[in-house]
């Protein structure tokens, strides 16, 4: 097509779907991963990249490039596995986190460094799925998507100063549910 | 460098922003103290385990099934949302038009009188269906066009002719009473015509050059039309004279005619015609139906960044507060499709009192629901006592307490700064969360921490003096400075807070603050040398050379001056920190000026 993104947008804002169509493409892997780390499966995650897609489109006319495309699809995303969340019960996040907290008890039976690694970030993900989703989007958005801290209150809809304690207060959550096993486990 | 405060810059450290001395200094304490160092590595294991997590599998992604599948979530909504507006009759209704068409079609070619009048065969031709809306021209047709016994084409110019003169004739009763009077009389003028096709013709006269009559025949047609004509008004609307004409047609062809104008409001130079006409002003139309009304042009919104449009969206925004519950339910589902700046959905809902009560509804659900940001600037529009009360209530709860402290830091008046300091003396919340919400509340509003401070200075406010200075000092922001300053004069401050906040001053003060300093220093320098130095700090500090130097203008002896209240600071009991300080600042003071005074 050799398109820019804005052409492709005023494109598909006039209604040309394969303008749209090139937009998906280009965009359906980072909204599928941040998708992926906010409900942590593949078939959640890949549901709500479509849905969000779906929602881009009927909102696209209403995109007023105020923020780059990326950011305005993130934020729709975001937007959806909270209400996502929110349709479901309360108590997944609590097992979530009571599992991690369980498994983060660390085992004297496995001294493997590897071994201990990789069940490290099993028990982290784990960790990191039971956290509230607001401090879940933010901790994502900074810490793995490496996004900076305006860019991560814009699109969660808070101020970058609250943007920064909620990864914060992630961090202390996990730390306090991880921190057995973090103390005990091996740096590489 | 003590524990907590190596704890306190981990999360620096890990964000990468500590100074090259602080990144020094924890790392030095990190070596020595075995349990900061536990939790240092604890913390970076974490911070290196999330960024180091698997990538998602995007390898499993099929991005062009995924197109697909948004392709057919479209389609299938889209006829999920045509459906119910599909109506059995609207084929028989086509049918019958087109065979009543091709028939008089017919019937003309063989009256061989030189075939039809190029006027009426263009009206009676059903105008281009538009894909959403095919029953608007079509079901009317059948019953405006005459059969063709009653039809004497030899008649037609003179018929013309009778509905321009008509239409002329009624014109200044446009603007005397209106139109439907207007209309009334242009119906009785033709009324002998029965059986003419006088609505096609009317119709046909919006495409005159003169604009008067154009004028006068989209507004019969607005009064007195069926939907077939709807498409003649909608074509009015793209004429910049008649544009003015059409949106009132529209608005009184009722909400056929509402319901055009809500889809082109987005292209109308006078958008603020149709809604002050459409929606604002008029007694007909009940609350709800003005509120969806809105709503469908909203949802007809284009891209609304461009003034203009934004301005349109706007006054909507505020004409939907006005439309009591409906309008304060549409607000609250408008939040969720970005259509309009949450901010003009907050001002509109707080316009009423259903909409204050919506409002309250919006705080009352799970708070994942919205982003902090609405939520705050929601509370902040609850009257006063309602807002304190919603944050209050929640400050306690642990999940919730950071955005009720927001909430209570967005609230107006000195009854937020009350609740604050009462929360700062129980010691319940948090201090880092205390300490946000008290810069967030400065930040908001300065002034009125100052009017706090001087009624706490002069003892008309029940609060302590020494715990309210110490929270200002610790916000470190220069907007504290004028409340610092109005509580230091005040025998309610003990004299260690003076001098630690005038310190403190010293580090944020801004130029603006110079003229209390020094007023400060007037005050105290006679009886109380300690604060005396602490000013002196400050205004050296924030003013430089020029501002000490000015203290002293006039004076042949300035430099014997600051000697001489150096000496007496040395003399008195300054605490040493406090004279180190002055020392550092009056120091290279002495040494400029002593060299000139030689001279």
């Amino acid at each position: 097509m050799g398109q820019s993104e804005p052409e492709l947008v005023a494109a598909a804002q006039g209604g040309d779907r394969e303008a749209f169509d090139e937009l998906v493409r280009a965009n359906f892997s980072r909204v599928y991963s941040i998708a992926f780390r906010l409900v942590g499966n593949h078939e959640d995650a890949e549901d709500l990249a479509q849905e969000c897609f779906v929602r881009a489109h009927r909102s696209l006319a209403h995109f007023r490039g105020e923020s780059s495309l990326a950011t305005w699809l993130a934020r729709i995303v975001v937007h959806q596995a909270r209400d996502r969340r929110r349709r479901e019960l309360r108590g997944p996040e609590l097992v979530a986190l009571e599992r991690a907290a369980y498994r983060a008890t660390p085992s004297s039976a496995q001294p493997e460094q590897v071994a201990r690694r990789r069940e490290l970030t099993a028990t982290v993900t784990d960790a990191l799925s039971g956290l509230p989703q607001r401090l879940r989007a933010a901790l994502v958005l900074r810490v793995i998507e490496g996004l900076d801290y305006d860019e991560v209150a814009e699109i969660t809809g808070v101020r970058p100063g609250t943007a920064r304690t909620q990864v914060m207060k992630a961090r202390r959550v996990l730390l306090r549910v991880l921190g057995p096993w973090l103390e005990g486990s091996p740096r590489e | 460098m003590k524990c907590r405060r190596a704890h306190s810059l981990f999360e620096r450290s890990f964000e990468g922003t500590l100074g090259i001395e602080q990144a020094f200094e924890l790392s030095e304490h990190v070596r020595e103290c075995a349990r900061c160092r536990e939790v240092h590595d604890a913390q970076s294991l974490l911070v290196e385990t999330l960024e180091r997590l698997p990538e998602p599998p995007v390898e499993r992604i099929d991005v062009e099934r995924a197109v697909a599948a948004i392709h057919a979530e479209l389609d299938s909504t889209r006829r999920t949302s045509s459906g119910p507006r599909a109506k059995p009759w609207v084929p028989l209704a086509a049918a019958a038009a087109l065979a009543v068409t091709v028939g008089f079609a017919a019937w003309l070619r063989g009256r061989g009188d030189g075939g039809p009048d190029p006027d009426v065969a263009t009206t009676i031709t059903p105008a281009p269906l538009a894909p959403a809306e095919p029953p608007l021209v079509i079901e009317p047709v059948a019953e405006l066009v005459p059969g063709p016994s009653e039809v004497d084409l030899d008649r037609l110019d003179e018929i013309r002719s009778r509905v321009r003169d008509a239409l002329r004739a009624a014109r200044p009763l446009l603007a005397e009473s209106g139109a439907a009077s207007f209309a009334e009389s242009v119906e009785l003028s033709v009324s002998d015509l029965k059986g003419w096709p006088v609505e096609r013709i009317v119709a046909r006269l919006t495409r005159s050059d003169d604009s008067e009559l154009a004028l006068a025949a989209i507004r019969y047609l607005g009064v007195r039309s069926s939907r077939a004509v709807l498409a003649d008004l909608e074509r009015a609307l793209s004429r910049p004279d008649l544009e003015r004409a059409g949106v009132l047609a529209l608005v009184d062809a009722g909400d056929a005619g509402r319901a055009v104008l809500a889809r082109k409001l987005w292209s109308l130079e006078h958008s603020r015609v149709a809604i002050d006409h459409g929606v604002a002003h008029p007694t007909e139309l009940d609350a709800t139906a003005r509120a969806e009304w809105i709503a469908a042009a909203l949802a007809a919104a284009p891209r609304i960044a461009e003034p203009r449009a934004l301005a349109t969206a706007k006054r909507l925004v505020f004409e939907l507060g006005t439309c009591e519950r409906r309008g304060a339910e549409l607000c609250f589902e408008l939040v969720d499709h970005s259509l309009v700046r949450e901010e003009d959905l907050l001002d509109a809902l707080a316009r009423t009192r259903e909409g204050l009560h919506v409002l309250e509804e919006i705080l009352d659900r799970p708070l994942s629901q919205f982003p902090e940001s609405f939520l705050l600037r929601a509370v902040a529009r609850l009257e006063p006592p309602a807002g304190l009360a919603w944050a209050s209530a929640r400050i306690h709860d642990r999940n919730l307490s950071e955005l009720a402290l927001g909430a209570v830091a967005a609230q107006g008046g000195e009854g937020p700064l009350r609740l604050l300091l009462d929360l700062h003396r129980s010691r319940e919340v948090d201090e880092p969360l205390l300490a946000g919400a008290w810069g967030a509340a400065l930040d908001r509003d300065p002034e009125r921490f100052r009017l706090l401070a001087v009624a706490v200075a002069r003892g008309d406010v029940d609060r302590d003096a020494s715990e309210l200075l110490a929270l200002l000092v610790s916000s470190g922001k220069s907007a504290a400075v004028p409340a610092i300053l109005a509580l230091l004069s005040s025998p309610l401050v003990a004299e260690d807070g003076v001098v630690l906040a005038l310190l403190a001053v010293a580090d944020f003060g801004r130029r603006e603050d110079l003229p209390d300093l020094v007023l400060l220093l007037e005050a105290v320098l006679p009886e109380n040398r300690r604060a005396a130095a602490g000013c002196l700090v400050a205004i050296h500090s924030i003013g430089g050379e020029d501002a000490v130097s000015d203290l002293f203008a006039g004076s042949e002896t300035d430099v014997d001056r600051v000697l001489s209240l150096l000496a007496s600071l040395t003399r008195g009991d300054a605490p040493s920190v406090v004279l180190f300080r002055v020392a550092m600042h009056l120091g290279p003071l002495l040494q400029t000026k002593r060299p000139r005074r030689q001279s």
